[in-house]
């Protein structure tokens, strides 16, 4: 029966240009929405997933990266002593208003960390040296933020909260949810900037354990001996943080509306052309009925057109995506698009268009085969 | 002689609104294996009506069916699609053939719903195709035949899968007398080697002579 749906759909060319072309906007609409959506998490987890670093700890109800509260840095020892811990290490992140050389302030997101080790560090360096910050009043700021705080150079000075501090390098790649530039600094300078993280303060203890110790026991340990603080695995840690900003900001919501409407136009235009082709095919499958098919081979015809109309379009929308994904890089924009999300979108497409020929169903039982002995 | 099949105080009435049309009107009457026969009439008297019932296409108001000795007068909705491709070969007075499908693959139907495999059926349908002189055509869409050309299409997928019975609505009618001829020859010889049997609505008197018994209707009613 595939076959004779795919001679239908090659017959009716115009029917099913207009049908792929309904598909297409509605599949890579879809695409569109979850590459944005994906790449928008992965900036709000950027800097926890890229920081080496098996366990992150925080203040108790902690919500996300960004807006944390500090807690004494002392608590450092009982995570050093902990069975399995290998190394630990203190990160702040706060936040700071900046003055622009042609006036006015943006605000900025400020990570400091531990210049020696590096974790919770820029991971790619375009100018400088990540330990470059150390002892002074010293910061690095990324490329990508340029377009805020305009351009800037190792060498140049920039006021952070009526702090003079002069720029030693340049990090690439790093970005926030919150679309404030990130500015890193010292552990030890972050903890004197803007009067939030007090002295003997760190808003974050960042943990490595032994090969051999499982994370998850680790953690365990761990919130046992901090009951005052959270303990998350890294990927715990990351995932709050996305559904943070998922749920709070609304844009998972919006992004969901936007799927699901994409979704049942698609269904809408597939089940209109299915439908249509039924009706003008009712004499022909009268005829097929009456040679002796049944319902259900039947079904199967237009099943298999759905099918048929559901592979091409989304193999188009496919391409049509990855040749997009190379525009979205030139911007700013991260645009995720890998298997998994390949596969859901091929699946979501399936349930579209195989959706859509139930209504022609009922029609298709109704059909009697006398009707070959009419007209 | 054995019956192929059996019909007994055949009816049915059409209801159009309030109207009420008597199509076909008690009608009795065997055929057996092995027999060419003609139903004969004037437009409207009943024939086409007569001829989907005895090929389970359409329910009568009364009476009954039987075929090869089944009763199928009675059967529910899900069964007569096996029915019809166990014991039917059709050929409809429009053709009716899919626009879509190749002269090959319309003649392949019915086989692909008798689950016959591809090869076979591909083998069948050429073959059936050539014997109604249409090896010529087998790539051919039906908007790209001439209407005899569809017809004997038609012939060939009634033909396909060697049915039991064969019932054709107005057959020859497109034809000219010689192919008319070779088409009631075709069902003739096929009737003799599978021990099968074709009923065949017509107004060619053409063709009469070579005709079994022929049956005359009118009004619904059977002419004696
Ligand atoms: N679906 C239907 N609804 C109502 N009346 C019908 C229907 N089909 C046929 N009729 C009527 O039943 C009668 C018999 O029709 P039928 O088609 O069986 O005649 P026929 O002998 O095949 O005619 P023809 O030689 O023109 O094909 C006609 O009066 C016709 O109008
Ligand atoms: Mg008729």
């Amino acid at each position: 029966m595939f076959s004779i749906a795919l001679r239908i759909i090659l017959y009716d060319k115009v029917r099913t240009l207009i049908t792929l072309i309904g598909v297409v906007f509605a599949v890579a609409l879809i695409f569109a929405q979850i590459g944005i959506y994906l790449g928008l998490m992965e900036t709000a987890s950027l800097i926890i997933d890229r920081t080496p670093g098996d366990i992150w700890i925080t203040s108790k109800n902690n919500r996300n990266f960004d807006f944390s509260m500090p807690f004494p840095e002392l608590k450092i020892n009982r995570v050093l002593t902990a069975e399995g811990v290998k190394n630990a290490e203190k990160l702040i992140v706060t936040w700071g208003v900046i003055k622009q050389p042609q006036g006015g302030t943006e605000q900025v997101e400020i990570v400091g960390y531990n210049p020696d080790t590096g974790i919770g560090g820029p991971w790619e360096m375009k100018a400088g040296d990540v330990r470059d910050v150390k002892s002074g009043n010293y910061i690095i700021v990324d490329a990508s933020s340029m377009k805020r705080l305009g351009m800037l150079e190792k060498g140049d000075h920039r006021e952070i909260m009526s702090r003079r501090l002069k720029v030693v390098g340049i990090s690439q790649s790093v970005k926030s949810f919150t679309t404030a530039p990130i500015v890193f600094t010292s552990y030890k300078t972050a903890q004197h900037i803007g009067g939030y993280v007090g002295e003997g303060e760190t808003v974050f203890i960042i943990a490595n354990v032994f090969d051999g110790y499982p994370v998850k026991d680790v953690v365990e340990r761990l919130r046992e001996a901090l009951p005052g603080l959270d303990v998350y695995s890294k990927d715990e840690f990351s995932k709050k943080t996305r559904l943070y900003w998922t749920i709070e900001t609304g844009v998972g919501f919006s992004f969901l509306i936007t799927i699901l409407i994409s979704f049942f136009i698609g269904m809408l235009i597939v089940g209109q052309m299915i439908y249509n082709s039924t009706v003008e095919y009712l004499k022909e499958f009268g005829t097929l009925k009456a040679i002796g098919a049944a319902n259900i081979d039947i079904y199967k015809i237009i099943f298999s057109e759905a099918l048929i109309n559901a592979i091409l379009g989304y193999v188009i929308s496919l391409m049509l995506t990855l040749a997009s994904v190379k525009v979205y890089k030139t911007t700013e924009m991260v645009f995720t698009i890998n298997t998994e999300v390949a596969a859901l979108v091929f699946l979501i497409t399936l349930v579209m268009c195989v959706f859509s020929a139930f209504i022609s169903v009922r029609k298709i039982r109704r059909i009697d085969p006398a009707l070959v002995f009419r007209g | 002689m054995e019956t192929a099949i059996e019909v007994e105080n055949l009816r049915k009435v059409y209801k159009e609104g309030r109207v009420e049309v008597v199509a076909v009107d008690s009608i009795s009457l065997s055929i057996y294996k092995r027999e060419v026969v003609g139903i004969l009439g004037p437009s409207g008297s009943g024939k086409t009506t007569l001829l989907s019932m005895m090929g389970c296409i359409l329910r009568p108001t009364g009476g009954n069916i039987r075929i090869h000795g089944e009763d199928v007068s009675n059967l529910s909705e899900h069964i007569l699609p096996y029915i019809r491709r166990k014991y039917f070969g059709f050929i409809f007075q429009g053709f009716n053939l899919m626009p879509p499908l190749t002269a090959l693959e319309n003649v392949k139907l019915p086989l692909k719903f008798k689950g016959v495999p591809e090869n076979d059926a591909e083998k069948e349908s050429s073959h059936l195709l050539r014997r109604v002189g249409l090896n010529e055509r087998v790539n051919f869409l039906p908007r790209d035949l001439s209407g005899g050309e569809k017809q004997r299409v038609a012939i060939a997928r009634a033909l396909a899968g060697d049915p039991p019975i064969i019932l054709a609505d107005e057959p020859t009618g497109n034809l000219d007398h010689k192919s008319g001829s070779h088409v009631v020859g075709l069902l003739r010889e096929l009737v003799t080697t599978n021990n099968s049997c074709a009923i065949i609505v017509t107004h060619d008197s053409r063709i009469f002579h070579s005709l079994d018994r022929v049956f005359h209707i009118e009004d619904g009613r059977l002419k004696t």
